[in-house]
């Protein structure tokens, strides 16, 4: 109940006359626990409970005479008139024109059973206000809420999470690095700020909150309210960094449009959870955004390859030079450098880097897929092949130069990205391709034009083919496998 | 790793109807089997856990009550939905959730009748409960 939507619900539930029971559970939780003010809101109503009871009380009276439908419009009215009396403030949904009941124990299975066989003969919009406790009846969920939203795999005896066992140091998820990066830019950049719509913990938007109360601010679930509020931000010369899950920003596309881009106000949009997101499954994916944003004019659409890249990156985003809206997308997840507290420079806009040189065939990535090339590519040289790789660094604005170098050298490319073939990364290489009349031969990797399920990461790339593997077999494909011309010769 | 086992009264429940079928006074004891459950299987396999260990009552008690699928039933973030799940016929293939070519770690239309609606992302039940109900009401299901 952070989300507007559900108030926009509200607001017509009052009016629309229908059958529709809506249960609030009330827990005081998100992933993390819920902010602003409805959540004061809902303690002060929990705590009326003499008002409720004998409201309650009425009802059941007067719905259970004969002649219902007029007792219970007599009923309504008597509840009216002694609502303004018993309780000071007037309760939000009944304002809104719905009946409201409650607050019960939400761990009272008989309790439940009866008022929702009552409820079910009431007809009209309605809402029951529950209270529960997330991670009821294992003790320590109940006490570290967070932690236990969803812990992984755990000993139920003991409550011992299970860790992976680490022998050699691994990379850090791109998110800590995001949220470390963040503090140290934010310490010497005194306009910086964060903003996170319910997701301090995922995107570890956290260790500024702990760090910079005042300047890291988790707003709610509340996508658009996060996108405006940095626009509002950016008016003032703030350089505000909102963290925003790719799925998660389909949400708020308005607010980037109207009020970001229009107007040119330089906001630093991190879109975590950028590509397949494995578990979680297709309402998850962050699969269209670099489609989404690439088409909006003053957009900077960028994604980096491993950690230093992305340190770079938000460097770059937060100079006061920058003016305009810039993009950074990364993956959910490990990247590839365990020593990744890398020294941060700026990166031109719009200018990709070369991984490898070659001549076969030119590979050009866009984000960490190119850690999946770069790992293509040492197969494909046992196979006697020499392909060139460019991390690309921007889908938006291109690096036209390295580009029309490609299109001179190359008659075959291939393109890879995390994100929806159609009108992704792989497209606007296209664009550029078929607007300077250039015809080489490209093939795009990326997510196919349907819906992909959930399962592990690996397995979704293998299943949609631009994991390391695949990048092989389209290589083979192009160029044909020299080894394999000598044994059939 | 697979199957994980049910309490005496869960290991009965394949459908909501057989929920309906026993007393009232049985109904905390489907509870805490349900809790059990649900505390044994991700623990083995991991998900989410909190959210529907919140709602394991309201989901035993919404079931005895309502005559779902008729009667839609539409969660908010479909994670809390694990016992709903568990309920209406999947208990058995409840280890495969979340896992590749499994069950989806949330409600999902194409996955069973008694999933109204899809619900990955929060705040959109009421709106799409309130859509089902205006519906009903025009094709006369009164009493859905």
């Amino acid at each position: 109940m952070t989300a507007g939507l559900p108030f926009e619900a509200l607001n017509h539930a009052g009016v629309s006359n229908s059958n529709v029971l809506i249960i609030l559970n009330d827990n005081n939780m998100s992933i993390d626990p819920n902010v602003g003010a409805l959540k004061e809101y809902l303690t002060d109503i929990s705590t009326s409970q003499s008002w409720n009871r004998f409201r309650d009380d009425v009802w059941k009276f007067l719905g259970k005479l004969p002649y219902a439908d007029f007792q219970r419009e007599l009923a309504s009215k008597i509840e009216a008139s002694v609502k303004g009396v018993i309780s000071k403030s007037s309760n939000l949904f009944e304002a809104l024109g719905l009946r409201y009941f409650g607050p019960i124990d939400g761990h009272n299975v008989l309790k439940l059973a009866e008022i929702l066989e009552d409820l079910k003969n009431i007809p009209g919009p309605k809402l029951l206000h529950i209270k529960t406790v997330k991670g009821k009846g294992y003790d320590l969920a109940e006490k570290d809420q967070t932690l236990w939203h969803a812990p992984g795999t755990f000993d139920k005896i003991t409550g011992k999470i299970n860790k992976k066992i680490v022998t050699i140091p691994e990379p850090p998820k791109y998110q800590d690095v995001f949220g470390h990066t963040l503090v140290e830019l934010a310490e010497k950049n005194l306009k910086i700020m964060g903003i996170t719509p319910a997701m301090p913990s995922g995107c570890s938007l956290k260790y500024m909150m702990e760090q910079m109360p005042d300047r890291a601010l988790d707003v709610g679930i509340a996508e658009q309210h996060a996108v405006t509020l940095s626009a509002g931000l950016a008016t003032q010369g703030m350089k505000v960094f909102c963290n925003i899950y790719s799925s998660f920003m389909q949400r708020a596309y308005d607010m980037v449009v109207h009020d970001v881009a229009i107007q040119k106000l330089p906001v630093v949009f991190c879109l975590d959870r950028a590509g397949l997101v494995g578990d979680d499954g297709p309402t998850h994916h962050g699969a269209y955004d670099i489609a989404y944003m690439r088409c909006i004019p003053n957009m900077v659409v960028s994604a980096p390859m491993n950690e230093a890249e992305l340190r770079n990156l938000m460097y770059t985003a937060q100079l006061d030079e920058m003016e305009l809206p810039f993009v950074i997308r990364y993956p959910r997840g490990q990247g590839v450098m365990p020593e990744w507290r890398t020294q941060m420079e700026k990166i031109e806009i719009g200018k990709g880097r070369t991984i490898r040189k070659g001549e076969d065939v030119a590979i050009l990535t866009f984000g960490h897929p190119g850690n999946f090339a770069v790992e293509a590519c040492k197969t494909l040289v046992t196979d006697g092949l020499n392909p060139a790789h460019f991390d690309m660094r921007f889908a938006k604005p291109l690096d036209e130069e390295l580009l029309h170098d490609v299109a001179h050298r190359f008659s075959k490319i291939i393109t890879v990205e995390d994100g929806t073939i159609v009108g992704g990364f792989g497209s606007a290489v296209l664009e550029f391709m078929a607007s300077n009349n250039y015809t080489p031969e490209v093939t795009i990797l990326g997510i196919p034009d349907r819906i992909v399920e959930h399962g592990k990461p690996e397995e979704l790339h293998r299943e949609c083919a631009y994991d390391a593997k695949a990048i092989v077999d389209a290589v083979r494909a192009m160029v044909g496998v020299k080894v394999n011309e000598v044994i059939l010769a | 790793m697979g199957e994980i086992a049910a309490g005496p009264l869960l290991g009965k429940i394949d459908t909501p109807d057989d929920l309906k079928g026993l007393d009232k006074a049985q109904l905390q004891q489907v509870c805490d089997e349900l809790r059990q459950f649900i505390i044994d299987c991700v623990s083995v396999h991991g998900g989410h856990f909190g959210a529907s260990l919140g709602v394991v009552e309201l989901t035993v008690a919404l079931h005895y009550v309502f005559a779902t699928p008729y009667d839609q039933l539409v969660w908010d973030v479909g994670h809390q939905a694990y016992g709903h799940k568990i309920l209406t016929g999947r208990r058995k293939v409840f280890h495969t959730n979340r896992k590749y070519g499994g069950l989806s770690g949330f409600p999902k239309r194409g996955e069973s009748v008694y999933d109204a609606f899809g619900v990955g992302h929060s705040s959109t039940s009421i709106s799409a409960a309130l859509g089902m109900a205006i519906a009903s009401r025009l094709k006369g299901e009164l009493e859905r």
